[in-house]
């Protein structure tokens, strides 16, 4: 797929899977059928992760992530190592990345990140966060968009001091309505974390093949 | 979260100006909507008649979206 950076996005995929369709795809079916089991709508029914969905989604996003991380982490980052759960096509983890030198964005969908927005320090995983073969507070900080009720993984990855920020947002379609904005003060008693570290980091040995960061982020506009 | 410490918790709205295009990708990009939107209009792929009938609407076509933000800190060695 074409990206904004002209290069496909850069993809690990691990030796077990997840989101494959369902074992009875490729199953005969019966002469007589009621016409929505014959046709494509099926397939999007029984695969829980379909394409068609992930090229909408792709097609367009709008760019909330931005919106929701800089009030969080602009005071308390840069990040060296940051970890982005159910990255899907990448608009979390472009997001992420602005605020670390270093991103993993990890997604159970192949077709999710088959739509992936490459970026020069993203490396994107297939997987679930719970089998991420990291080590223990290897993590800096780490992004959930609406998924922390399903992940439970990556608190053992973050490093002492790190910050989990799971973020989500609803909708609601309007055809005209006012603004409002009311975001509570954010605390401002936490600690800066340095981006200087005295020990290795293992974390850096599955992400070699990675690209110099790049002085420009891409912006995670459509 | 065990081992972490609440730090920030956030809640915000914002107006997003969206095409009925846009509006349309934003609909089918979740499973059920997409099967449901297909029922309805009777189409494998329900995207035309579904930006056609979204550009037929009322204009301007706003989506309001309300964030959530939630930091946490681990704790501890």
């Amino acid at each position: 797929m074409p990206t904004d950076s002209g290069h496909r996005p850069r993809l690990i995929r691990p030796s077990y899977r997840f989101g494959t369709p369902a074992a009875h795809s490729a199953t005969p079916l019966p002469r007589r059928v009621p016409a929505f089991f014959s046709s494509p709508l099926r397939s999007i029914v029984t695969d829980p992760f379909p394409q068609a969905v992930a090229a909408h989604h792709a097609a367009y996003r709008p760019s909330l992530h931005d919106r929701i991380l800089a009030p969080v982490l602009d005071d308390r980052g840069p990040f060296d190592v940051g970890l982005d759960v159910g990255c899907g096509t990448g608009r979390s983890a472009v997001a992420l990345a602005a605020h670390c030198t270093r991103v993993q964005g990890v997604d159970p969908s192949p077709a999710m990140l088959a739509q992936a927005t490459a970026h020069d320090r993203i490396t994107y995983r297939e997987g679930n966060a719970e089998a991420l073969p990291l080590p223990a507070r290897s993590v800096d900080v780490v992004t959930y968009a609406g998924v922390l009720p399903t992940s439970t993984g990556p608190p053992r990855l973050m490093s002492s001091g790190g910050y989990a920020g799971p973020e989500r947002s609803s909708s609601r379609m309007t055809s005209n309505s006012t603004s409002r904005t009311y975001w509570r003060p954010w605390t401002s008693t936490c600690r800066r974390r340095p981006r200087t570290t005295t020990t290795p980091r293992p974390f850096r040995a599955w992400t070699a093949s990675r690209s110099a960061p790049s002085a420009a982020t891409p912006s995670t506009s459509r | 979260m065990d081992g972490f410490t609440e730090r920030t918790v956030g809640r915000d709205a914002v107006n997003l100006p969206v095409t009925a295009a846009d509006l349309a990708h934003l609909l089918l990009a979740d499973r059920d909507r997409y099967v449901t939107l297909a029922r309805t209009l009777d189409a494998d792929d329900p995207f035309p008649r579904l930006n056609t009938r979204l550009a037929a609407g009322p204009a301007p076509r706003v989506v309001e979206a309300t964030l959530y933000v939630a930091a946490y800190r681990r704790a501890g060695p």
